[in-house]
């Protein structure tokens, strides 16, 4: 719900997940994993207060509100997400090869799959 | 089911390819700019965009689902690699446009014919496929009026300082030389502008040395 909203405020505003997470100063790794709502969204007030500003939202506007109820919501009830064997496979490269122009072997796509399931 | 006889990649001519990228590039012109900003245009095309730690020497890759684009955590937030992970954001947008209905097609519902679709391309089709992507982004990121724009105010550079006469003489070294700033311009690597060059059919440029002498 947070993720989901803020990530829909921040293309609204023209802003490229990387260049969202320079201007309030966060990790864009950590910062995709809130807006997929892996992780909890930013309790610290002044990330919070960077976040409104970057997106030109006032505090207790309806905008602000909203974040506020979907922040609330989330951070209470974040599941840990799993995720199933065919999503994983729709995950895996369309086209995949090594520095070394080598095939990837049965071994190699086992460890990718594993790296694509840790969050 | 075997894969090794189908033939995957439609061989394109770089026209069709740019047929399809300008197509891309005016869907979304709402969003066109130079630099183009291409990791808002792919978010805002509805492709997902997923920094990844321990991706080892992969840059980049798209998924089979042809939406979510992952890139390499370690690069991406690393002002050093900007220009290379925009070209290879460019890239596997290449690969969603150009071939997103082969690799559907597929039908891959598991690792095992995930492996044997991957075995099943031969290196010509590999090729084949990159090459398109490739030349999808590089024309992407690099609009052929824009770059004539550039190559013509370098050549002014040029004539301002008397040295026109390098264009006949070396133009290899001055084409090298130019790429740097037009690569600037465009947030890309110098190797880009000297591939669109050569590639666009504008170098050597068509310049009156005549006039000069």
């Amino acid at each position: 719900m947070y993720g989901e909203y803020i990530k829909e405020l921040r293309l609204e505003k023209g802003l490229s997940l990387r260049e969202f997470a320079r201007r309030i100063e966060e990790d864009p790794s950590n910062w995709s994993k809130i807006e997929r709502g892996i992780l909890p969204p930013p309790k610290d007030r002044l990330k919070v207060l960077a976040i409104a500003e970057t997106l030109e939202i006032p505090e207790g506007s309806d905008e602000w509100n909203k974040l506020e109820d979907f922040s609330s919501v989330d951070s209470a009830s974040i599941p840990k997400y799993i995720m199933e064997d065919k999503e994983i496979l729709e995950l895996l490269p369309a086209f995949f090869r090594t520095v070394g122009s080598t095939r990837p072997t049965r071994e190699d796509i086992e460890k990718l799959i594993a790296k694509l399931k840790e969050e | 089911m075997d894969r090794t006889n189908i033939s995957k990649c439609s061989f394109m001519t770089k026209e069709v390819v740019w047929d399809r990228t300008e197509q891309f590039r005016e869907i979304y012109k709402k969003y066109d700019s130079c630099p183009y900003d291409v990791e808002l245009v792919a978010e805002q095309a509805g492709y997902e965009i997923i920094p990844k730690r321990d991706l080892d020497e992969l840059d980049a890759f798209i998924g089979l689902n042809m939406k979510t684009i992952f890139v390499n955590a370690r690069t991406y937030d690393n002002p050093s690699y900007a220009n290379r992970i925009r070209f290879s954001i460019a890239h596997e947008l290449g690969h969603a446009i150009l071939h997103g209905e082969i690799i559907k097609n597929q039908h891959i519902s598991n690792i095992e014919d995930y492996l044997s679709f991957e075995r099943s391309l031969s290196d010509l089709e590999y090729k084949g496929f990159e090459w398109q992507a490739n030349e999808f982004a590089g024309r992407l990121l690099v609009p052929r009026h824009h770059l004539i724009e550039q190559l013509h105010q370098q050549i002014q550079v040029l004539r301002d300082n008397n040295i026109l006469h390098l264009l006949r003489s070396i133009p290899d070294q001055i084409r090298s030389s130019m790429s740097t700033p037009i690569a600037r311009f465009f947030e890309v690597s110098d190797d880009v502008i000297e591939i669109r060059l050569m590639r666009e059919d504008i170098w050597p440029p068509d310049v009156d040395f005549n006039q000069e002498e």
